[in-house]
């Protein structure tokens, strides 16, 4: 195409195509604005769990996340574990109540799931708890001090896996984790 | 360290084709379509070559399994511009498909043209998602894909070693196609190790490897009675 | 500034251009634990058979959170020990295929359209077991059939039991081995298949048989083929008009014109008679009738006209005799793919007369026979008044295939009333294509139990889906192409899928509704009862073992050679919980010299068949005009043969063409020469064209396939996306016409000729 001087003043003008990029910024705000939304939100459990409070009981945290020691996955609590404590309303809580409505009805919990990683990797608790000796803490912090399911996991970032891995002197191939 | 590596009896290989069908099973490999067959872009990470000579009636034909040679020397690494493909300590060549930017470069410098790039978004009906291997993830339109030797075998293998609290022993680790092919002809192993059968047959005088003279130093070895006229 | 309509739209526009910015990031199947579906990544591993074809291979079902991801073998199963074939790597392709039928229907509208409306399965049944009983009251019971696949499982029982108490003698089983069996009947008296010792045979002389890619065994076959190329002492000689997987792994290939091998096997048996190259002390002791084949072999067969026939040079001839005799033992086999010829069953006598010449029957690496698994059997049936009567009058039990063919269309006066369908295998389809407006007509009701949209549920009055073999409870007891007793266990991995309900299931439960008589003689609550009462015979039975490591197995031949055999288990309870853990049962060893078991007619002797006719079908039949030049020549293709169900395996099928680089589309060979001919140019699109349709292909030119042939693959089966009716359109059975093998009813389908030429366009 030739560019001649009447068609960069049409450009340098603020003519109407430009319009397309007022648009095009809109959208992309929007987009942020979700982006940002989605992350303050953050998750919202359909139950208020105590962690805390189970801990104290002296639950470990095994016995309601039953595959961390043998699977990749660590699991979550059933029904059927949660009916162990709670035939009966053991407190007043109005989440309890809920639970035990959950119970009554049969229906699973829906828990979110809170903690991932992206497909892409393969991350296996087994490898990391039994294997690696390395503490829940590490990367879940201290949720199990929490009284509210946390809306938003810690930071996992990539580099925080290689640090760790650099510290314990471990593998850090790429494919030892990216599938 | 190790250097897994594999042979490829040709003498053995009934060209029955389990091989190529238990790597798309294990990896997520979706099967093709007409439209892939018309512009020669369909996806098979292990495929089997066949090569016709002669005339009627004296007529021989030979079967080529090729799954990724794993080169030594790999060419597809040294064009990759974003590391996404590179050659791991085990010796094995690996493709980080997060990192992979789709610029086929790779798949342009192999030169057994055993790259391949998701020109297609792969299409899993709702019912064969089932199938899929949690072990290895779904591709997108635009990466580039290639064998891994199971890689993610290999991964899980050590995994239980550690867990059982012992070495890793050569058997442990297998990728699909070794692992079902009927007649033996595919074998899997550590080439540094010499008490394997991979070391021991790689060094036999049946054995060579395709096209030698360009350096590239690959880890499959076939082996074939008499001369290899490639 | 005013915005006008367009300035919006721009704006519209610009957003919309960053709307795939948000998907792409939001992309929910990135993660693909989807927030509902958390689940733990658990792993099993649950032994099962493999039912893909009628081998029987034990398989290791991998599930992930009761998703059933990827199959590897069984490494203790004695037939495939680990290893499996591309049909049964992408057997699970056929469990989660869309194809899948998900509940009971019911055709509306005419029955020649595929209209369905969905039904409860209360209605379904009811429906089936009223019309059922109606023909039972009022004594037309022998005018229900069943036709299915000659199965290795119990399944065959129930069925036969269901028809027996019911009144019905028409269990149509349709059998890709009938012809063989004929054969072995013939000669040996047994109504059996015959198993080859591959693995002592020095020679394996193969008259076209597919022994490396289509036959139940070939795992085993491959296994072996694979050891003796390592190094050791084996020699094949493929005797094919195409070069084949075999040809091509063969040492020797030998081109020969169809329809012509049982020539040159009497031949090569002329040779050896007249050089004395045969296994005397054998022939006196186990043969009968040896001076009358001699006699007429001399007499009538001159290798100046067989070479000419069979298009075989002589020396080729002599030299295949010779090795035949230096190589022993060798085997002489032949398969089915013999029988789809007009001759086939005097072509298999020829080529097993050999064997008997060379005293390879019931030795070391010859032909062996083997014996049945020890399961109980189900307790006699007690028949009523009505079943009686019906058996009485209804004498007439059809046989061969060619009488169920007739049975099922032409026979008017004894017509089907009702027929039940469940996958009665491809010779069926082939049928159906031909004769579905026939078989509509004659036939009143028909109910189909195939799980899958195809040509059978396509007849069908009412669907009631089957599962596939991944989500029920089944015993295989391995194809008597192997020589030992196996049974393998195979159980349901997953629940059923959708509405699906398993064949065994539904035909209880129809017994249930069917009166007094019935419930008396199906006492059990489920098909896993009958299974587990049959295979506690194996308990009983004191020889054979659970399947063990191959150390263990080698341990129990030895023992049982001597006739020893140790109890490995303490109670039936432990027995049954083992075989389920290991998949199966086998007995190992392999006892010579039964002659009453291996010779079952009157004179306990191989009979040598002497009336063979000399024949050479494509000489006798091509036409004289030359408007048809070339001789069609339909082969299978690997693992294809013996069922229809080399559909919905996308993964398996698309590597059918590896040879011809095809992948999805029907090929036809032509020799070089010929296409030189009739000027068609490799990767043509052609229709080759018979008098009976034509159909379009892509033209490869071969070496591999001898002049004037038109060598097409059949079972060639559409790719997913293909339309019903493009894929019924194309298929390679449009262009036989109506000839069938006079003994065995299988379909001719080398006697067909036809024309290729070049089509238009794509």
């Amino acid at each position: 195409m030739k560019v001649d001087g009447h068609m960069l003043n049409k450009l340098r003008k603020p003519k109407k195509l430009s319009l397309v990029f007022i648009g095009l910024a809109l959208g992309v705000s929007v987009f942020l604005l979700v982006i940002l939304l989605e992350s303050w939100g953050g998750t919202t459990q359909p139950l208020r769990f105590n962690h805390k409070i189970h801990a104290e009981n002296e639950l470990t945290c095994q016995d309601c996340h039953p595959y961390f020691l043998e699977y990749a996955s660590s699991g979550r609590p059933e029904l059927e574990t949660c009916i162990l404590c709670h035939e009966e309303a053991l407190t007043e809580s109005e989440e309890e109540k809920k639970l035990l409505g959950y119970i009554q009805s049969g229906n699973e919990i829906e828990w979110v799931r809170l903690f991932r990683v992206p497909e892409d990797v393969y991350f296996s608790h087994r490898r990391h708890v039994a294997v690696g000796n390395v503490e829940c803490a590490v990367c879940h912090g201290d949720i199990g001090e929490s009284t509210r399911p946390p809306s938003n996991p810690r930071n996992m970032s990539m580099k925080k896996c290689m640090d760790c891995h650099e510290d314990k002197q471990v593998n850090n191939d790429c494919i030892a984790c990216h599938r | 360290m190790r250097k897994w590596g594999m042979v490829i009896d040709l003498d053995r290989c009934a060209g029955c084709q389990a091989c190529v069908v238990a790597c798309k099973a294990e990896n997520n490999v979706v099967h093709s379509d007409p439209v892939q067959e018309e512009t020669f872009r369909a996806i098979s990470w292990m495929s089997v070559l066949t090569v016709m000579e002669g005339e009627y009636p004296d007529v021989k034909e030979r079967y080529f399994p090729r799954p990724c040679m794993h080169c030594e020397n790999p060419p597809c690494v040294k064009v990759c511009p974003v590391g996404a493909t590179y050659k791991n300590p085990e010796g094995i060549v690996a493709q980080v498909y997060t990192r992979c930017i789709g610029c086929r470069y790779c798949t342009n410098n192999c030169p057994y043209t055993l790259k391949y790039f998701n020109y297609f978004r792969p299409r899993w009906t709702r019912e064969m998602k089932n199938l899929l291997n949690p072990d290895v993830p779904k591709r997108q339109v635009g990466v580039v894909e290639k064998c891994t030797f199971c890689h993610h075998r290999l991964q899980k293998a050590k995994e239980d070693a550690r867990f059982e609290k012992r070495e890793l022993r050569e058997k442990d680790y297998v990728p699909a196609c070794v692992q079902t092919c009927p007649t033996g002809a595919l074998i899997f192993g550590d080439l540094e190790n010499p008490k394997s059968e991979v070391f021991r047959l790689s060094k036999i005088s049946r054995a060579f490897r395709l096209l030698e003279e360009l350096g590239t130093e690959p880890q499959v070895f076939y082996l074939t009675e008499g001369e290899w006229h490639g | 500034m005013a915005i006008k309509r367009r300035d919006f739209l721009k704006i519209g526009g610009g957003i919309s251009l960053s709307l795939p910015l948000y998907t792409c990031i939001s992309d929910k199947s990135y993660n693909s634990t989807s927030r509902s579906n958390w689940l733990a990544g658990v792993e099993r591993w649950v032994p099962s058979v493999c039912q893909a074809c009628p081998g029987g291979c034990g398989i290791m079902v991998r599930l992930v959170d009761d998703r059933a991801v990827k199959i590897e073998g069984n490494p203790i199963h004695p037939l495939n020990k680990g290893k499996v074939c591309p049909k049964g790597q992408s057997g699970l392709q056929l469990l989660y295929s869309s194809e899948r039928i998900r509940g009971p229907l019911k055709k509306v509208g005419s029955r020649n359209e595929e209209r369905w409306e969905e039904i409860s399965w209360d209605e379904a049944l009811d429906t089936v077991s009223t019309k059922l009983q109606q023909l039972r009251e009022s004594g037309q019971s022998h005018t229900v059939a069943f036709a299915g696949k000659n199965q290795q499982n119990t399944t065959d029982e129930l069925i036969s039991r269901f028809l027996e108490v019911y009144g019905s003698p028409h269990f149509f089983k349709f059998d890709e081995w009938a012809a063989l069996k004929n054969a072995y009947f013939v000669s040996q008296g047994i109504n059996d298949i015959m198993a080859v010792d591959f693995n002592n045979s020095r020679l394996i002389l193969s008259f076209g048989a597919s022994f490396l890619s289509n036959w139940p065994n070939v795992m085993e076959n491959q296994r072996i083929y694979g050891e003796k190329r390592a190094g050791g002492d084996l020699k094949i000689i493929q005797i094919e008009p195409r070069f084949s997987i075999e040809a091509s792994r063969a040492d020797k290939w030998i081109p020969i014109n169809p329809g012509s091998e049982g020539l040159l096997a009497l031949g090569i048996a002329s040779v050896l008679v007249k050089e004395r190259l045969y296994n005397q002390a054998f022939i006196e002791r186990f043969t009968s009738r040896f001076n009358e084949f001699r006699d007429y072999i001399l007499q009538n067969i001159t290798l100046d006209q067989v070479s000419e026939i069979t298009g075989v040079p002589l020396s080729s001839i002599i030299e295949i005799a010779k090795e035949f005799n230096t190589h022993q033992p060798a085997v002489a086999v032949a398969d089915s793919n013999l029988s789809y010829s007009g001759n086939g069953l005097f072509d298999i006598l020829a080529v097993h007369s050999l064997n008997a010449l060379a005293g390879n029957i019931d030795s070391p690496g010859g032909f062996l026979r083997r014996r049945q698994a020890p399961l109980t059997d189900l307790p006699p049936v007690i028949l009523d008044s009505a079943a009686k009567k019906a058996f009485s009058e209804e004498k007439q039990k059809a046989v061969s295939q060619r009488d169920m063919i007739d049975n099922l269309i032409n026979n008017s006066s004894q017509g089907i009333r009702c027929l039940l369908l469940s996958s009665p295998g491809h010779h069926f389809d082939s049928i159906i294509q031909k004769k579905k407006t026939d078989i509509l007509e004659n036939i009143p009701f028909i109910v189909s139990f195939s799980p899958f949209m195809d040509e059978t549920s396509s007849l069908a009055d009412i669907i009631l889906p089957d599962t596939t073999f991944y989500e029920k409870w089944q015993d295989h007891h391995s194809s008597p192409l192997s020589e030992i007793p196996i049974v393998g266990i195979s159980r349901p991995v997953i629940k059923p899928l959708y509405q699906s309900r398993p064949l065994e299931s539904t035909l209880l439960t129809l017994a249930k509704s069917m009166g007094e008589n019935f419930v008396q003689n199906f006492p059990w609550s489920d098909y896993k009862e009958i299974l587990f009462y049959r295979i506690k015979g194996l308990f009983r039975a004191k020889k054979g073992s659970i399947f063990s490591s191959s150390y263990e197995e080698a341990q129990l031949r030895i023992l049982e050679e001597r006739r020893w055999w140790t109890r490995q288990h303490d109670s039936e309870d432990a027995f049954m919980k083992d075989i389920l853990e290991k998949g199966g049962w086998q007995d190992p060893s392999y006892h010579f010299n039964e002659r009453s078991f291996v010779y079952q007619n009157k004179s306990r002797r191989f009979v040598f068949t002497s009336s063979h006719e000399i024949k050479d079908q494509g000489a006798a039949e091509n036409p004289e005009n030359g408007d048809y030049p070339l001789r069609l020549f339909l082969f299978d293709l690997p693992f294809t043969s013996t069922d229809s169900g080399s559909k919905n395996m996308p993964w398996y099928q698309e590597n059918l063409g590896f040879r011809f680089g095809l992948m999805w589309k029907i090929w036809v060979e032509v020799n070089p020469d010929t296409a030189g001919d009739i000027g068609i140019r490799d990767k043509d699109i052609v229709w080759v064209e018979s008098p009976q349709g034509r159909i379009k292909a892509v033209a490869r030119v071969f070496p591999g396939i001898g002049p004037d042939i038109a060598g097409i693959p059949l079972n060639k089966a559409e790719h997913p996306l293909a339309s019903k009716e493009e894929a019924a359109s194309n298929d390679p059975l449009h262009l036989l016409g109506e000839t069938y093998d006079e003994r065995t009813g299988v379909p001719d389908r080398i006697s067909t000729h036809v024309k290729i030429y070049k089509a238009r366009g794509r």
